[in-house]
């Protein structure tokens, strides 16, 4: 790579659009521009490969925050089809910001809890990527699932230290504390979802005493996690439909995983299913993007239980009026598909919708 | 190279300082005061203290800066070779408070099974 300065990173990126702001990434406004797309790439890869070879101490005097923003932008370009080149640019950044607060005696909380945040987020899609490339080859990778109940019991902690003693830390000025605790809020759902996706995803492959190990291991998880989620003081639209929809999708699995001697009621399920679904609402079209998996979820359950089937149809020009009102981000092509697919056959393809949706809700 | 603290780290330290204004450090021969409210500290080390005790107390302190706590000042204190000294010499704890502090070190630590393990 050439014409990198390390020490003037951040000012180049501010040059090329990516400017940092409390919590990272102003905006996306230099993804029209393609050559600052390529260069974006092509400076983020110089890193990640320059840690995987072992010369991480080359990288010392890259200002952090300058990392943290390549980190954030490779998010935004590789969605998660790739997560280890924005994990290690956070390794990177992390170690830097460190490195430097044992020296001058001071720690950005903010930018540590970031890169706590997108390294958990690249880890979770390098385990993913791996348990489904094992998947396709009609294999079960044993791995997954000690590695991911490893990485949300890390996440499980920073969330509990947030909520007890959150309010207490130095957080940068404006809405930090908000955002910081909203990001690992989202992350630590979406993980959360991925497991059970992937599980539902990979069920067909495993040993009996592998359900009985991966399920036993989900329910004391997510006892933990869930809560650590519901004493998250956030507050927000996109967290309130986030969580209702979760948890209504994590019930759902336990209703019908057959683990149980006697089956869950459906009524709290469809319950939380309606909160999270917000139809009646007035929301913006990133809020109501975050609604959709839920809209999806409904249309499962009625067809996948005859006693609902009458309430089929209306639940589908629900889910479409969904999808007018709702940002094209994300997975929003999926949703559309697998809504699509719901309407004119009534089946629902898990494999699909696991793959699809195990990163980014 | 520089120690990463995991959440999990950073928890158990919170949860083991948040009611302490005298944090006793046997394993990094050192002494903490904190100042909560002024989110900020004075550390007290042992000047006679191993490498190992060092690299625990570089630990302990890496995980005070990533909770948002500053140090004020560090006393490196002569003679000294671990916390029990410190205490003794620089903190003129009798022998009785220091039993005193030891159990109740031992009564409200707070459980981690790595450190049973060890």
């Amino acid at each position: 790579m050439t014409g990198l300065t390390m020490d003037s990173l951040l000012e180049q990126l501010d040059q090329k659009g990516l400017r940092w702001i409390a919590g990272g990434l102003e905006s996306h406004s230099w993804l029209v521009d393609e050559d600052v797309v390529e260069w974006v790439m092509s400076t983020s890869i110089h890193f990640a490969k320059g840690l995987n070879e072992g010369r991480l101490l080359e990288f010392t005097a890259v200002e952090p925050k300058a990392l943290v923003l390549l980190s954030q932008a490779t998010v935004r370009l590789l969605g998660s089809k790739e997560g280890s080149v924005s994990k290690d640019l956070a390794i990177i950044a992390q170690y830097n910001a460190i490195t430097n607060a044992v020296h001058n005696g001071s720690v950005d909380v903010t930018l540590d809890h970031v890169c706590r945040g997108l390294i958990n987020r690249g880890r979770a899609i390098d385990c993913g990527i791996y348990f489904q490339d094992h998947t396709k080859r009609d294999l079960y990778d044993g791995t997954f699932a000690p590695d991911m109940f490893e990485l949300m019991n890390e996440v499980n902690q920073t969330l509990e230290l947030l909520n007890a003693f959150g309010e207490e830390m130095p957080w940068g000025s404006g809405n930090e504390q908000h955002l910081v605790l909203m990001s690992h809020l989202l992350s630590s759902a979406t993980i959360h979802r991925g497991l059970y996706l992937q599980y539902e995803m990979a069920e067909h492959l495993m040993t009996d005493q592998q359900k009985f190990e991966f399920v036993e291991r989900l329910r004391v998880m997510s006892s933990t996690i869930n809560q650590n989620l519901m004493n998250s003081t956030v507050g927000s639209p996109i967290s309130n439909i986030v969580l209702n929809g979760m948890f209504a999708y994590l019930f759902y699995f336990w209703k019908e995983c057959g683990f149980f001697q006697h089956p869950l009621p459906i009524e709290p399920i469809l319950s939380s299913v309606e909160r999270s679904c917000s139809d009646h609402e007035e929301l913006t079209p990133e809020v109501s993007y975050y609604t959709l998996f839920a809209q999806v979820l409904r249309l499962r359950i009625f067809s996948e239980n005859p006693e609902f089937k009458e309430f089929f149809p209306h639940a589908v020009d629900l889910a479409e009026r969904a999808l007018e009102r709702s940002a094209n981000i994300n997975n929003y092509d999926v949703y559309e598909r697998v809504i699509n697919s719901l309407k004119s056959s009534g089946t629902f393809d898990k494999t699909d919708f696991a793959s699809e949706l195990f990163m980014l809700w | 190279m520089t120690y990463i603290p995991t959440s999990r780290d950073l928890n158990w330290t919170m949860k083991t300082i948040h009611s302490l204004s005298l944090w006793a450090m046997p394993s990094g021969a050192s002494v903490i005061i904190f100042d909560h409210p002024g989110r900020s500290f004075n550390a007290y080390l042992a000047a006679l203290s191993t490498e190992e005790h060092s690299q625990n107390f570089t630990k302990s302190y890496t995980n005070l800066l990533c909770l948002g706590y500053t140090e004020n000042r560090r006393v490196i204190c002569e003679g000294v070779e671990n916390t029990i000294q410190l205490l003794e010499n620089f903190f003129n704890f009798s022998s009785d408070e220091l039993e005193r502090a030891l159990v109740l070190g031992k009564l409200n630590a707070v459980h981690d099974p790595r450190f049973e393990a060890s």
